[in-house]
């Protein structure tokens, strides 16, 4: 999968691109506007993933060449401005997610996956991990081939965990995943505890005993060969 | 912990260049005259400015401290260290979109003014914290005696409630419960809670926290108090014993 990062901070820059190309995705860049121009009319990306804020030109007007050009690719807007206004915008322009800075990583890797997928339809409708699969559009996940009765809590983090297999996922941002701003750090630990444990049994029960580890205090990890 | 001492002192340089960029710009406004309204002005920018600013230092901060936890090399103490390095990034930038909300509410960016059903987004805002309710085994005992509804801005609306339900459920007790009242014109939200440590008239400045629960910011009741000077609405607050009771009269011109 091709990626597109156009972002002019060069550390946030090097920090994404590091995080996402372990994921084996090709990633590209452009650090101002007429760079990122000229890849988006020369090459064909699966996701963009796009500052609004960029050096020489509006970020926005890329949208707009993008969809002029019929490009199939997914856009994520990634902004520091975090105003209902340039959400609004950016999506009626055709963005097809807004991530506001400060983000995790994780949160980014998933929201890519998610848009690409929505993109492809029916074919990426199905993750696999050994004898564990997850059907996104039922929200079915079957293992050993029977079903488990997920929570819908337990399902949205366990895909949240798959998205970003064999990496540490923090609390934090499982929290910030599933509430966003509403949300009240101490309590959803313990909560999120809670329903990891639950899933984890699940799991267990029917053969995926190592699936979800335990990263110290810190967070989780979904394990997949 | 070199790290942490490392990070904050990172932060507090971060501030000093604000408050100096600040000067700076405010005194380059000086020599043009017309004084008042452009330090005015100069200072309604910078603030959303900076404050827009650091989101982007903060995002980079976070990102490199969630590659460090991908690192083998990091045993337990190195990832509790990332992990309060990642805690307080969150907790500035936190703080920092709370700031630019009240300078945005100050500088009266939120004109879009349309008729508001307090009622109904009580109900929207209420499927957002089902889960923070169920946490605390908080009964929420809705009443709504009559049906309110104020012209404004349906964002500020939602935040204005919002903060409202998580100030109630923040200082609940377990096993408590949330009041809801609405009555002609008035708004009561009430819970059970700790005595208040404080004078009442301190609740509603900024940085005033009654608790000393990390993640409260002490911004929440003073955009509560903001939006609430903003559309001339009355904001009381009554404490019999362990009961809080706060009171949002919205003001029958519309």
């Amino acid at each position: 999968m091709k990626l597109l990062i156009v972002e002019d901070e060069q550390n946030l820059l090097n920090a994404i691109s590091r995080y996402l190309k372990r994921e084996g995705y090709l990633c590209e860049y452009a650090i101002d506007f007429p760079d990122a121009y000229k890849k988006i009319i020369n090459h064909e990306y699966d996701c963009i993933l796009l500052d609004l804020n960029l050096p020489k030109g509006d970020g926005m007007k890329l949208i707009r060449v993008l969809k002029e050009q019929e490009s199939g690719a997914g856009i994520i807007v990634i902004s520091a401005r975090d105003t209902a206004a340039d959400r609004v915008l950016g999506l009626n322009e055709g963005a097809d997610d807004f991530l506001s800075k400060p983000f995790n990583l994780s949160e980014l890797n998933a929201r890519i996956k998610a848009v690409v997928r929505r993109k492809n339809g029916q074919i990426s409708n199905v993750m696999h991990f050994g004898v564990l699969l997850i059907r996104l559009d039922e929200r079915l996940v079957e293992a050993n081939g029977v079903p488990l009765q997920l929570t819908k809590k337990e399902f949205d983090i366990l895909v949240y965990l798959a998205r970003n297999k064999n990496r540490v996922v923090t609390k934090d941002s499982i929290a910030e995943h599933l509430w966003g701003d509403y949300m009240d750090d101490t309590l959803s630990y313990d909560f999120i505890y809670a329903h990891v444990k639950n899933l984890r049994k699940k799991l267990a029960d029917n053969g995926c005993e190592e699936c979800l580890k335990t990263v110290y205090g810190i967070g989780y990890k979904f394990i997949a060969n | 912990m070199n790290c942490t001492w490392a990070y904050i002192a990172v932060v507090a340089a971060l501030f000093f260049f604000m408050g100096g960029l600040g000067c700076f710009y405010i005194c380059c406004f000086r020599k043009k005259g017309r004084f008042a309204t452009r330090v005015q002005e100069a200072n309604k920018q910078f603030t959303e400015n900076a404050a827009h600013e650091l989101q982007t230092p903060l995002a980079v901060i976070k990102g490199h401290v969630e590659l460090l936890l991908q690192s083998p090399q990091m045993g337990e103490a190195e990832m509790e260290v990332l992990d309060i390095i990642l805690k307080n990034t969150n907790r500035l930038a936190k703080i920092n979109s709370s700031l630019i909300l009240l300078s945005k509410i100050e500088h009266n960016r939120f004109a879009d003014h349309e008729v508001v059903d307090i009622g109904a987004v009580v109900e929207e805002v209420l499927g957002y914290y089902v889960d923070l309710i169920e946490m605390q085994k908080l009964e929420v005992r809705k009443a709504f005696h009559s049906k309110v509804q104020y012209r404004m801005s349906p964002a500020l609306a939602e935040i204005l409630i919002s903060n409202l339900l998580q100030n109630a459920t923040r200082h609940n007790v377990h096993n408590g419960w949330i009041g809801i009242e609405l009555e002609k014109n008035r708004l009561i939200i009430s819970n059970p809670g700790d005595p208040l440590d404080g004078p009442p008239e301190a609740l509603f400045g900024r940085f005033e926290r009654q608790t000393e629960k990390e993640e409260s910011l002490g911004l929440g009741l003073s955009i509560i108090k903001r939006i609430c000077d903003y559309y001339g609405f009355t904001l009381g607050y009554e404490q019999e014993g362990t009961l809080h009771r706060l009171i949002v009269s919205f003001n029958s011109k519309d």
